[in-house]
């Protein structure tokens, strides 16, 4: 039940694809900005809207498989299918690859070769023995095995719904492919067709309204068997009745009536299975003989660097730049790479997941010639670092500042973070450096909790003189409340900026956590900048993420406002340990906008990613 | 042939050299050839040893004497909500002259490729054509691109423009004050895409525009932070660094920017990549190398 499937490759170009229904919104662009080139390979796939995106690459070449379809409805020949096109497309038209005379500027000239549409009647074929294979697997053991790999294939990301009941409540139109595997394969064939058919003159429209008529999974799983197939046959008019063609689309003509009942009959029974049985054993040994599948191909890999004669011809092969990375060749390099990085106080997390990341990009790569791989991997690392730590939008605050100047708002930089970081000195440091570019800068004192918060504000305006102002309500009021004040009196009096002070809070306190995402949501402030100290490890993600998660659980709008800054701060204490950068970075994918030095109010910086880079694989 | 004796000065250097590896061989069973072979071997070795090094050496330093042959494309990425400028498309069209059958992705890597742009006559010469990543994470890669470039195309969305200028600018600017841009003066042809949609951006627009916006990023410019980094020699100390990037200055002092104070020649065309109408684009690069 596949959406669409495609092949690109790494310059950008779509060489492939065939779509079965029309898509909404540019799922492939997602895919390549927020997972490829966000160094998020580790992921094992990606999950938006109502689409699940799963993926394969060939490093070799710079292709990337990819196989789009309705996260409600997981195929479970996803992993196969992939698998098999990329073996025969890579067979079919990748040969350049290892014929050195018809190089072109890229290692293989997959480019010159326009017409990819024979490739169709392959794909067809190549989706048609995938969803048969699967479907065999379901008909010829009916019992637990071939049933549980459904809901083994579909990893962590929806786990709400227990699974036994997600696969009884799918769609009407799985439950019909289902059945029609106790029917000879002709009628296999038939159904798949039609409903290609179906799926194609299907607008797309009407497919997005089928798709949110249909009911959550978690919403009636404790419902009873037989409630359930009711409910499921009730979905069926329901569901049908956004289409005009009635007739073609009845799978049941091809079997009257008996087909409707074994449909009934087993959902029933392999709920029970799934309810009598214990599942995990069972799982244990699917997912145990699922892996061998892939372990025979990367079995290869390793079989040849363990011969010792092989593995000097690999040692040459390798100096030749002929070789391609396998896992084995990577893993123990990687493992050495991951542990400098969590030395440099990387979390530990993060670094697990950046190195399987890269690992999955280089795997299957052509090494370059005269290079190890610990330099092919420290190269890759590198850029990886290098990209992740480069901003996607500009950090620069006085070009925004100077934007926003004209429309008669001032620009609100909101500060939090946990207690102790160094929000106020931040802030104050932050002033000077607009006030130096001549904006007019008021401090909204919103931190109404600590003793001394205010009048330690109110020390640092004294010192920053002219052009400065702070506006405080005293101790015990709602910050809020002040913040918005502040800006309505800012923008009253005509300052540029609006530089919004709150109490430090621990990351799992909940009532404050509610006020900040309170604040956020009242004042809509342009920017949320977190205020960490370069000196934690493990605790920067769990801290970044849990306000993150706080700001957008206790926003009630629809595109809540979330932290789209980070401020670094006694980033002069810990040596070359500069690990919490990346960790923050990567956790959130917002920028370090400024970098905390030292005690006076010119210590503000802003990152310098290469040097960065460099520390961290020294 | 005895070649020791136009050695010189060194010449019992190589004749005791010659000495101690007969003894050597000897030492190790076998029998040494004549000494004067032995010498002469030594000799010529060297002799090729060092023609190679020189030859590699000349070689690399020839061609790294102007490396910038190349037509580089460079533009802003879209994002999700606006879909791309059209950098790979134009990439393609100029290539093939069609657009890739089933659309484009996000660029992850540049394309690089030399070929005679479709539509000129085979005989032309063939040009080497670089299409970037619009994508910022990527950005750290451009300079070295920049340095290849013997003249650059800015693409910029028509269709988009006035939603887009900012980010336009931001990477212009980046473009306008790269140190080695500032010193060669590299020709600069900003290209409106897109001409083939009702009401495409007029290239007056743009201009105009893009002087306003390069205006003020050049003011806010000025007083940048420094950036913070970390001392790898080990000192400890933070601050700034010397790997610190060197920004070229952009126009004269406390007169508004015109694009006539670009380091190099700018010009202005729009055309559109699904029309294939890069007429612009093609006469640009051509005389930009002649």
């Amino acid at each position: 039940m596949i959406d669409e499937f495609c092949i690109f490759e790494s310059g950008g170009t779509v060489l492939w694809r065939r779509s079965f229904v029309a898509l909404k919104g540019d799922p492939l662009a997602i895919l390549v900005r927020s997972v490829l080139l966000e160094d998020r390979l580790s992921l094992p796939e990606l999950s938006f809207d109502c689409y699940t995106l799963r993926w394969v690459l060939d490093n070799e070449r710079g292709l990337f498989f990819v196989v789009i379809f309705q996260r409600l409805l997981p195929p479970a020949y996803a992993d196969d299918l992939l698998h098999m096109v990329r073996k025969e497309f890579t067979k079919r038209y990748i040969r350049p690859a290892d014929n050195p005379s018809a190089k072109g500027n890229t290692p293989f000239v997959v480019d010159c070769d326009p017409d990819f549409d024979q490739f169709a009647p392959h794909f067809e074929r190549i989706l048609a023995s995938a969803e048969k294979k699967s479907m065999t697997a379901g008909a010829t053991s009916r019992n637990a095995e071939g049933k549980k790999r459904k809901p083994v294939k579909p990893p962590a990301p929806d786990i709400t719904s227990p699974d036994p009941n997600r696969e009884a409540e799918q769609d009407p139109e799985t439950l019909d492919t289902g059945l029609s595997t106790l029917s000879a394969e002709d009628v296999v064939k038939k159904n798949r067709e039609a409903f290609i058919r179906k799926h194609v003159s299907r607008k797309s429209k009407a497919a997005m309204g089928a798709m949110k008529m249909k009911p959550k999974p978690s919403a009636i799983d404790s419902a009873t068997t037989p409630t359930r197939s009711v409910g499921g046959k009730v979905m069926r008019p329901s569901n049908k009745a956004t289409q005009d063609a009635g007739p073609t689309l009845d799978y049941s003509t091809g079997k009257p009536q008996e087909d409707g009942a074994i449909a009934d009959d087993e959902v029933a029974r392999f709920r029970d299975q799934f309810m009598n049985a214990a599942p995990n054993s069972a799982y244990d040994i699917i997912e145990d003989s699922d892996d061998d599948e892939f372990d025979e191909e990367d079995g290869d890999g390793v079989n040849e660097s363990s011969a010792p004669l092989g593995g000097v011809l690999n040692y040459f092969k390798g100096l030749a730049g002929m070789r391609n990375l396998t896992k084995a060749d990577l893993q123990p390099v990687m493992e050495n790479f991951k542990d400098v990085l969590i030395a440099k106080n990387v979390a530990q997390n993060i670094a697990e997941k950046l190195i399987e990341s890269v690992l999955n990009s280089l795997e299957g790569k052509k090494m370059e010639s005269m290079t190890s791989v610990t330099t092919t991997v420290r190269s890759a690392l590198d850029e990886a670092l290098t990209r992740i730590l480069t901003s996607r939008q500009s950090t620069d605050i006085v070009a925004e500042i100077a934007a926003k100047q004209g429309t008669g708002r001032p620009y609100v930089i909101t500060y939090c973070g946990v207690n102790g970081v160094g929000k106020s000195t931040s802030l104050a440091k932050t002033c000077y450096y607009l006030l130096n570019h001549g904006y007019k800068v008021m401090i909204a004192a919103c931190d109404t909790f600590r003793a001394g918060a205010v009048e330690q504000l109110r020390t640092h305006v004294r010192c920053l003189g002219e052009g400065v102002e702070l506006f405080d309500r005293g101790y015990g009021k709602d910050a809020a409340a002040v913040a918005n004040d502040a800006i309505r009196k800012a923008k009253e009096l005509g300052y540029d900026v609006v530089l919004v002070d709150t109490a430090g809070r621990m990351q799992d306190n909940e009532p404050l956590m509610r006020a900040l995402a309170k604040l956020v949501e009242v004042n809509r402030p342009d920017r949320v900048l977190f205020v960490g100290e370069a000196l934690v490890g493990n605790d920067a993600v769990d801290q970044l993420s849990k306000f993150n998660q706080a700001l957008a659980d206790h926003q009630n709008a629809a595109a809540p406002r979330l932290i789209d800054g980070i401020v670094l701060t006694k980033f002069d204490t810990i040596d070359d340990k500069v690990g919490a950068a990346v960790s923050m970075v990567y956790a959130t994918g917002q920028p370090i906008v400024f970098v905390g030095v030292g005690q006076t109010y010119m210590d503000l910086r802003k990152i310098n990613t290469r040097s960065l880079v460099k520390a961290l694989l020294k | 042939m005895v070649l020791e004796q136009y050695l010189g000065p060194i010449r019992p250097h190589v004749i005791h050299a010659a000495v101690a590896l007969g003894n050597k061989m000897q030492a190790y069973g076998i029998e040494p050839p004549a000494h004067a072979n032995l010498t002469d071997a030594l000799v010529i070795t060297v002799l090729v040893l060092t023609i190679t090094v020189l030859g590699i050496a000349l070689s690399t330093l020839l061609s790294r004497r102007d490396p910038r042959n190349a037509v580089l494309i460079v533009g802003i990425s879209g994002d999700s909500d606006a879909p791309a400028v059209g950098k790979t498309a134009l990439f393609k069209s100029l290539r093939y002259g069609t657009l890739p059958k089933h659309g484009t992705v996000p660029s992850m890597t540049v394309n690089d490729a030399t070929f005679v742009p479709h539509g000129l006559s085979i005989s032309a010469p063939p040009m080497r054509w670089i299409d970037f990543p619009g994508h910022p994470r990527l950005r750290h890669k451009m300079h070295a691109y920049l340095q290849m470039a013997k003249c650059i195309v800015f693409v910029v969305d028509g269709q988009r423009f006035t939603a887009q200028a900012r980010k336009d600018t931001e990477l212009l600017f980046t473009i306008l004050t790269d140190p080695f841009i500032a010193e060669k003066g590299t020709p600069l042809l900003i290209f409106c895409n897109k001409s083939d949609v009702a009401n495409p951006t007029k290239t007056v627009t743009v201009q105009t525009r893009l002087e306003a916006e390069l205006e003020r990023a050049r003011a806010s410019s000025v007083t940048t932070l420094r950036s913070a980094g970390v001392a790898v020699d080990g000192s400890g100390n933070q601050g700034a660094l010397a790997d610190e990037e060197e920004r070229a200055q952009l126009g004269y002092e406390n007169e508004p920017f015109s694009f006539d104070h670009a380091p190099g020649p700018v010009t202005f065309a729009s055309g559109s990549a699904v029309n294939n109408d890069v007429e612009a684009i093609i006469n640009f690069a051509r005389s930009s190398f002649l």
